[in-house]
Parts: C-alpha cells; sequence; structure tokens
C-alpha cells in the first residue's frame, strides 16, 4: 500500500510539473467553467485563472504531490495534493477542452488513497509504525483494480450501446485513425496512415476493434480471476501501446497505474507480511553476511530486527518447522511469513524504516532477475568475501538484537 | 483466503464462511444493487441523450456488477470492508455510473462519462485543425499546443480540442464576437510563446483546417486540403 502511495502521489507530482501560467495567455472568454468552477464565486475563479493562481495551483499540486509520495505529513498533505491535482487538471480541461482520459484514472486513484489507510512504512521520517488491518488494505487495493475495470467497462459498453454492429462493420476506426493523423505535415511518415492505406493491415485493425471492445466489456473478471489478469494486463497495455503508434493517443499514465494488477506480493513485500517479529538468518561463516548484519544493526535503531546464525537453535527450531529455504540464502522470517534471497534482503532492509524503506521498490524487478543476482553472489561469497573460521558471535553490545 | 484475497484480490476459489447466511445475503445484496440502479437510472432518464441506448448501456453495465454481486466471496469481501470506506467508493461509482448514462462530459469532473470511438462516421470527410506558426526569420512550422502552452495535461489537447470549443462559441455568440475570441486566442498562444523563446520569436501563427475526403480515406498519396482559417501577425 505504502509503495502504491509513493508511486501514485509520485504520477502526481510529475503531472504537476510542468507550469501552467502560459494558459494566462489565452483569453478568459476561452475558458469554459464547469462543475466545481460554477460552485466557485467569480472572483476565486478569476483568480486561478490569473498567471499568480495558475502558478500557486502548480506549486501546491506539485510540493503536495511531493510531500505526500515522500511521507511527509502524508493525510494532509495526500488530500492537497489530490485537490491541487484536480484543479490544475480542471483549468487546463476548461481552456483547452476535454481530451482524453488518460489522467482521471490517476485523479480517482489519489482521491481513495487519500480516504485509505496510510502505511507508514515509506516516510522519511516515519512516527512509530501503525499495524494495518488486512482487509483495509485489501479494500483498497480492489477499490482501485475495480475502478480501472469499470472504466474500461464503461467506455465498452458505451461502444456496444451506440456504435453497435454498425460501428464494427463501417470503416469508422480507418476514420478515426486518419482524423488522429492529419495534423502531420508529411502524412506518409505515420504508422497510421501506413495502416490505413495498406489493405491487409486496415482489415486487421478493423478485426481488432470489436475485439478490443470486448476486451474492455471483460475488464471487470481481472477482479475474480488472477489467470484472466495475467492475460488482460498485457493484453491492454500492447493496445495502448498499438493505439499510440497508430494514433498518437497517449494513455501513459494509465497505463503506469498498471501495477495494480501486478499481484502486490511482487511489488511489495510488507503487503504479505501478518506483521510481528522480524528475525534475519544468516550464514554465520559468511564474510559478507555478517556484514550485511553489521549494515543492518547499524541502522536498527528502534531494534525491529532479530538475527540468528543459520547454523543456530534458533533456526533449526523456527525454519525446521517451515518449509525448508536455500541453505546458502538469506532467510527473513516475520510471523510465519518466510522469505530468503533477494526478498528477504529486501524485507530486512525495509524494516529498517525511513528512507530505506524505498529500497523496497526494487521487489518491482523480477523475482527471478533478483534471484539471478543473488545466486551469483551467494555462490561466490567465500571465496569473494572471505569465511570466517567461527560461526559469529555477537559482541556484549550486540546481544540485545541476537537470538542463538 | 486464498493467496489472491490476501493481495487484495477475491479469487473464485476462495471458501465463503459456512456460518454465513448465504442465500439471504445474495438475496439481499442483489436487491440493494438493483434498487440503487433503478434509482440512479430514473434520476439520470431526463437527460439520457438517447433513452434506449442508454438505457442498453445501463443493463450491460448492471449485468457485470450481478455477476460481481453473485460471487460469494464478493460478497463476504464486502461484508468485512471497512464500513465508511465502501460508502465513500458506493458514492463514487453511483456518481461515475449516472455521469456515465447521462453523457456527462465535464460538470461531475473528474467522475465524468467514459466514451469514445463510438458514434459510427457514416462517410464524412474527415476534417482536423492544425497550428502553423513562423519565426520573424522565415521558418515556418506546424505547432503543437504543448510547444506553444507547455504542460503534459495541456500536451494531450489537440488544437481541433480548442478550435471546435471555439466553434461552439460561434453559435453561441454573433460572428463577430467568435472572431475576436479566436484572434485573441491565437495572439495568447503566440505571445506565451514568443515569452518562452525570446531570441527566436515568432511573427505569425495560423490556425489551417486540414481535410480528407471520406472517398480518399485508405488511398496512398492523396494529399488532404490544407485551407487557412485565420492567421494573425505579431505588430
Amino acid at each position: 500500500m505504502a509503495i502504491l502511495r509513493v508511486w501514485v502521489f509520485t504520477l502526481c507530482a510529475l503531472e504537476a510539473i510542468p507550469p501552467l501560467h502560459l494558459l494566462a495567455n489565452l483569453p478568459d472568454a476561452s475558458f469554459r467553467a464547469f462543475g466545481f468552477f460554477l460552485l466557485l464565486p467569480d472572483p476565486i475563479v478569476h483568480g486561478l485563472l490569473s498567471p499568480v493562481g495558475l502558478g500557486l495551483v502548480r506549486w501546491v499540486a506539485l510540493i503536495a504531490a511531493l510531500a505526500a509520495a515522500l511521507g511527509l505529513v502524508t493525510r494532509f498533505a495526500m488530500v492537497l495534493a489530490t485537490i491541487g491535482l484536480i484543479l490544475f487538471q480542471g483549468v487546463t480541461r476548461g481552456f483547452t477542452g476535454f481530451v482524453n482520459h488518460a489522467q482521471l484514472p490517476l485523479i480517482l486513484f489519489a482521491l481513495v488513497l487519500c480516504f485509505a489507510p496510510a502505511d507508514q512504512a515509506l516516510t522519511l521520517w516515519p512516527r512509530r509504525r501503525r499495524q494495518i488491518a488486512p482487509s483495509a488494505w485489501q479494500f483498497t487495493l480492489v477499490t482501485l483494480m475495480a475502478l480501472l475495470c469499470f472504466g474500461y467497462l464503461f467506455i465498452g459498453a458505451h461502444r456496444l450501446a451506440y456504435g453497435g454492429i454498425e460501428l464494427f462493420s463501417s470503416a469508422s476506426l480507418q476514420q478515426w485513425i486518419v482524423y488522429w493523423n492529419l495534423d502531420a505535415p508529411d502524412l506518409s511518415t505515420r504508422i497510421g496512415m501506413q495502416v490505413v492505406n495498406q489493405p491487409v493491415l486496415s482489415r486487421l485493425a478493423s478485426v481488432s476493434f470489436p475485439l478490443i471492445t470486448m476486451l474492455e466489456v471483460s475488464a471487470p473478471l481481472c477482479l475474480l480471476s488472477g489467470a484472466y489478469r495475467k492475460f488482460f494486463a498485457p493484453t491492454m497495455l500492447s493496445v495502448h501501446l498499438g493505439i499510440y503508434l497508430i494514433m498518437r493517443i497517449n494513455f501513459l499514465e494509465l497505463a503506469l497505474l498498471y501495477l495494480v494488477f501486478i499481484d502486490s506480493r511482487y511489488w511489495s513485500p510488507a503487503a504479505a507480511r501478518p506483521g510481528g517479529d522480524a528475525i534475519v538468518f544468516f550464514d554465520g561463516f559468511c564474510g559478507l553476511c555478517n556484514r550485511f548484519v553489521d549494515f543492518l544493526l547499524a541502522r536498527d535503531r528502534d531494534h525491529r530486527l532479530w538475527f540468528a546464525p543459520l547454523q543456530g537453535i534458533t533456526a533449526s527450531q523456527r525454519l525446521g518447522r517451515l518449509e525448508s529455504s536455500d541453505p546458502d540464502s538469506i532467510v527473513y522470517l516475520e510471523g510465519d511469513h518466510i522469505e530468503d534471497r533477494s526478498t528477504a534482503v529486501l524485507s530486512a532492509v525495509g524494516r529498517l524504516g525511513g528512507g530505506w524503506s524505498f529500497v523496497a521498490l526494487l521487489g518491482l524487478l523480477p523475482g527471478p532477475l533478483r534471484d539471478a543476482m543473488y545466486r551469483v553472489l551467494a555462490r561466490n561469497r567465500y571465496r569473494w568475501f572471505g569465511r570466517t573460521e567461527t560461526c559469529r558471535l555477537p559482541t556484549e553490545a550486540e546481544r540485545v538484537a541476537f537470538l542463538p | 483466503m486464498s493467496k489472491h484475497a490476501k493481495d487484495g484480490v477475491v479469487d473464485p476459489g476462495d471458501k465463503v464462511d459456512g456460518n454465513a447466511p448465504a442465500g439471504t445475503g445474495a438475496m439481499r445484496s442483489t436487491t440493494a444493487l438493483v434498487g440503487a440502479w433503478l434509482g440512479l437510472v430514473i434520476l439520470a432518464f431526463p437527460g439520457m441523450p438517447s433513452w434506449k441506448r442508454s438505457l442498453l448501456e445501463a443493463v450491460l453495465i448492471l449485468l457485470w456488477l450481478l455477476a460481481l454481486v453473485g460471487q460469494p466471496q464478493v460478497r463476504q469481501f464486502i461484508a468485512s470492508s471497512p464500513r465508511w470506506q465502501l460508502v465513500g467508493v458506493a458514492a463514487v461509482l453511483a456518481t461515475w455510473f449516472f455521469a456515465q448514462v447521462r453523457m456527462v462530459p465535464a460538470h461531475s469532473f473528474p467522475l465524468v462519462a467514459w466514451h469514445m470511438y463510438a458514434e459510427p462516421r457514416r462517410n464524412q470527410d474527415v476534417v482536423n485543425y492544425r497550428l502553423r506558426v513562423a519565426t520573424c526569420a522565415g521558418q515556418s512550422r506546424l505547432a503543437h499546443p504543448r510547444d506553444l502552452l507547455g504542460g503534459v495535461a495541456v500536451g494531450r489537447t489537440r488544437i481541433s480540442q480548442l478550435y471546435e470549443r471555439l466553434e461552439g462559441a460561434r453559435t453561441a455568440a454573433d460572428s463577430s464576437r467568435y472572431g475576436a475570441l479566436l484572434d485573441s486566442t491565437l495572439t495568447g498562444l503566440l505571445v506565451g510563446d514568443t515569452r518562452r523563446r525570446i531570441a527566436n520569436p515568432l511573427c505569425w501563427i495560423a490556425l489551417e483546417r486540414v481535410r480528407l475526403a471520406a472517398g480518399d480515406v485508405g488511398r496512398a498519396n492523396v494529399a488532404p486540403m490544407v485551407e487557412v482559417v485565420r492567421r494573425v501577425a505579431t505588430n
């Protein structure tokens, strides 16, 4: 959840980076007030549309989103960033019209996260970490995925209801492709025009149109089936890439939110942990492992971690009962949840809290890739970093964090 | 609970609590859902652009909602969710659904209708707009609103959208006011760009209409017709 919060509000900050003040050069009459703008008093709307107002909206949105991403006064920053982003987008859309919906899911995600439990793990200066009931963050994750899926369902359902067979049997798609490419200086350089002009590619586009619509309509199936999610996410991302290449319509923000389609175990080790004591099991003879333990000990001022050698009694008692793990690996145990190899390293460092929590973002790298690198290191650890003759014994000062 | 449910996603394989009165719960959830759906449809009905099509769209969405609520694990998941957050999400979905079936394009922003590429084009000519600018050194090029206004959000704006909005103003106001608005918009774009590129300022900006006849769509090597709608130069 914390990683998702960082991700969403980093994207919000990126949205707010470009300046807005140039919009103030456009005549006020070209601004069309809508929705919440109509509820605001005129002086406020005029103030917002002035160069100072536009600059203020942009800076508030940017700073609040950065603060929310970094975990500074998180709750307040998230609300302010969301309001800032809605204003930022609203002003832009009021001036330039409604273009595409790529940014809308980002606003919806920010909106939901404002009210969702904010995990304190990813904060620069964390307060005492609060345990969040799993049902609370599960609810948030499901809600976010549901919002994405309903967006697709709405598009597909609308197309089926309003377009019907006539839409799919006509050359409407080809006309739209041409429409979106007509602003090019040289039409022949555009991939979209090649697609329209080549009969085979044009027919392929016609056939794919109803299939894409059915894919959109079926999006809510992702909420029920993990297998369908694995099919839907890459397929729909490919569709978005294709649409960008052919029609130059960019759905980047939406695509970046596909993080929520990936099982959260892969990108947030914290999401799968039940909480409780955390023990790092390490090879007591290994130079590298001992250096890693020293690294953790030096930074674990709040005593969040316990340490125990893999050759000790605690390891045989605690790990013996659980699924056997790689003997060459660091093992991380939290409650009954066990991790090894690179995931264990990320979890142990992430447990330190503060800025170290951001290390968990490396969990976004595919597990097999991380573990392959880990294995190379583990296999050569004695050769590269040395081997001690005896198993590590804690010093007097370290004893408080060590288990036998 | 399955591993997916642990990760926040409900799986059909999840076991449901055997003590829960499944039949009653399902009946209650379905009734509540259909009741809410019906209420929203009735509320949205006066503003529906086409009641037959809007109802068909609403029914398609309802079928999916029923399919979801029909899953015992979804009901269990909803029942175990934090109550006030559930109410918040239900309100968001209800507003969004209302905007969708009534095709609200802006007023409920950010919960607006999602509709794109739905109305069949019936052999209409394809018309779009673009901006051409020229520096005082005489170099002419096509410009994107992104170049002139800056910004990711603005960057998504096609000049056609900007122009079509001004076209809307033409129907609402007299033509002289429309012309003035168009000129001042183009001047605004020109001024903005000139402030950003002081070393190589622009001398004029022109709005071009690009048209490709419906019969020429799909024909290679057919150049579109380009006509200058408006041109504004610096003093």
